[in-house]
């Protein structure tokens, strides 16, 4: 302190050789810092490290597999995940906080007309007739028996502007009806079945595993909306910021070539597999035991995100234009 | 509060969990996601042994706590110089009256995209809705100052610094306090609002993650943790301005006890 106080009263601090040689030192250690790290890097190979999102639901139960029976570290991923409840909330996060995560064809195709710079990088899960996660329950007293029945009803929706309620709004319009002939609640998934036995709704846009337990108490389906949008058609999937996945192809590789490690465990080792789906999700072992999976596959093209926007507009929700093409960056 | 207060508080509580847990238990009412009080207790009993609940509280009291008190400091501040000054009240009080109905939940996404999935992104949807009940109540409670007691302090020639401590400050801590409360109590609730659909950690993702797993037993155990602690809080404020101004408490005021 005194030296400092001296300095300053005397006006112009007269600088010792010393530290300057000390700063050309330091100024060429750290010079030559960078052009070392990859030599270290040659004795042991550092894992990539990803920051990867996901909601704690069935869907994404795969990057659960390959992350705790170690395919992301046979990769040489070293991979954080993080439990979000809203994947809406995720595409403006990408390349910030989270490097990949989990998404729907709405939730990327509205960022991306919003202008954030988000691209689908690898598949999760499909919707096909022959394996069906999502149905439209209602109370089997309720007179209503298809899509034409449902004009003025209300229905209970998980997330107004996400993918079930799109596909929904897409099936409504298919089958004639106007989508705004109908009303859309927001309820949880485990509150609808509560929600439709007080009669305060009529109609649920449900998910396994609680189309399971509906259709257990009683209750029946009267189609599955995200059919009516393609069949096989595109349900769930991964996304990243463009600039990132197109810098990184390497890593989307082995990204999805775990995935696809993960997906084959799963189907030789479904009991393992349902233990990782309890630890992630806490779901009651009786529900994890039972809950049937989904159909996984890693694959993402274009045209799928096509079809996806194309429901969209014709819905209206999608302001500015989007080419599907540009919106997936994936290795071949 | 007297022995027989408490009994009657607490007794009219036990009849209606009573109720709760007939109509449940005998199947009168049966839904899914509405457990009995007894298996609520059973939920609690489990919930608390778990080392994970310990640092959910705490992120959430954190969370509060830290929101809270930026807010009352920013708004007493605030507070006091649009009460003590009619000049920024004229040019103020438009702003505030259009930025304080805002509904903070509506900030969620843009904090989001400015904090990302973090706590600070909690603290501005604490601090957005909770700066108002400290700032209006100190506004107002400054500006209320009575006539002879201001007239008193010119009369004597008393200091700035003088005045505000001896004068403004003493007349003006009634409302400065009910504004402290009012923004602890909302700072909760923001708090657990913003874990709910923003921020996965603390109390209000707990309630949610349960919720979604289907263990509503633990769901509601997470309400009454988190109904708790704003009792807690609440009376530990009251406790602290009590110590603080003594003066203060002599009139009967709405107290949690004091029915």
């Amino acid at each position: 302190m005194k030296g400092l106080r001296f300095f300053h009263r005397a006006g112009s601090p007269v600088r010792s050789p010393t530290p300057c040689l000390a700063a050309a030192l330091l100024a060429v250690s750290l010079a030559l810092l960078p052009a070392a790290a990859p030599l270290a890097q040659g004795v042991t190979p550092v894992k990539t490290p990803l920051r990867v999102a996901y909601v704690p639901v069935i869907t994404w139960l795969i990057s659960w597999v390959a992350k705790d029976r170690g395919f992301f570290d046979l990769h040489g991923l070293d991979v954080t995940l993080s439990p979000i409840q809203n994947l809406s909330l995720l595409p403006p996060t990408m390349g910030r906080q989270f490097d990949i995560a989990a998404s729907t064809a709405p939730d990327l195709l509205k960022a991306a007309a919003s202008g954030i710079d988000v691209v689908g990088v690898a598949g999760e899960t499909i919707e096909l007739t022959a394996n069906q996660s999502m149905q439209v329950i209602v109370r089997p007293d309720s007179g209503i028996r298809s899509v034409q029945d449902l004009k003025g009803k209300v229905v209970a929706t998980p997330t107004i502007g996400a993918v079930m309620h799109v596909a929904t709004l897409h099936w409504l319009r298919a089958g004639g009806v106007d989508p705004n002939s109908i009303r859309a609640i927001e309820v949880p998934f485990p509150n609808m079945g509560d929600q439709l036995k007080a009669g305060r709704v009529d109609a649920l846009e449900l998910l396994q595993p609680f189309v399971g337990q509906q259709l257990a108490a009683g209750n029946v389906s009267i189609g599955n909306p995200l059919l009516s949008v393609a069949d096989p058609g595109l349900f769930t999937f991964w996304i990243a910021q463009g600039a990132w996945a197109r810098a990184n192809p390497a890593v989307l590789e082995r990204w999805i070539a775990a995935l696809k490690d993960a997906r084959q465990f799963l189907e030789t080792n479904p009991t393992e597999s349902r233990s990782i789906l309890a630890k992630y999700t806490r779901l009651p072992d009786a529900v994890a035991q039972r809950i049937p999976f989904p159909t996984y596959d890693t694959t993402l093209n274009a045209s799928q995100l096509e079809v996806w926007a194309k429901v969209l507009r014709d819905l209206g929700q999608l302001n500015g234009p989007v080419d599907a093409s540009r919106l997936v960056v994936t290795p071949r | 509060m007297t022995g027989r207060q408490w009994a009657s508080g607490i007794g009219g509580l036990l009849v209606c969990l009573a109720l709760w847990q007939v109509l449940v238990g005998s199947g009168f009412v049966e839904y899914d996601l509405l457990p009995s009080p007894w298996t609520i207790a059973g939920g609690l009993a489990t919930m608390v042994t778990e080392p994970a609940f310990a640092v959910e509280v705490g992120h959430t009291l954190a969370a509060t706590l830290i929101g809270w008190l930026a807010a009352v400091l920013a708004g007493t501040g605030l507070g006091a110089v649009l009460g003590t000054s009619p000049l920024a009240r004229r040019y103020c009080l438009a702003s505030i009256e259009v930025l304080r109905p805002l509904p903070a939940v509506a900030f969620v996404p843009v904090a989001l995209l400015l904090f990302g999935f973090s706590l600070q992104m909690e603290l501005l949807v604490i601090v957005a809705p909770a700066l108002w009940p400290a700032l209006v109540n100190t506004m107002e409670g400054f500006a209320g100052v009575p006539q002879r007691l201001t007239d008193v302090a010119a009369t004597f020639h008393l200091k700035r610094s003088t005045r505000l401590l001896r004068v403004y400050l003493p007349a003006a801590a009634p409302a400065v306090v009910v504004g402290m409360r009012l923004s602890l109590s909302l700072a909760l609730v923001m708090a657990v609002v913003a874990e709910m659909v923003g921020n996965p950690e603390g109390l209000g993702y707990a309630l949610v993650r349960e919720q979604q797993a289907l263990h509503p037993d633990l769901m509601f155990g997470y309400v009454l943790v988190i109904g708790l602690l704003g009792m807690l809080l609440n009376g530990l404020l009251v406790w602290g301005s009590r110590l603080a101004l003594p003066g203060l408490f002599r009139r009967p005021v709405a107290r949690w006890d004091s029915a």
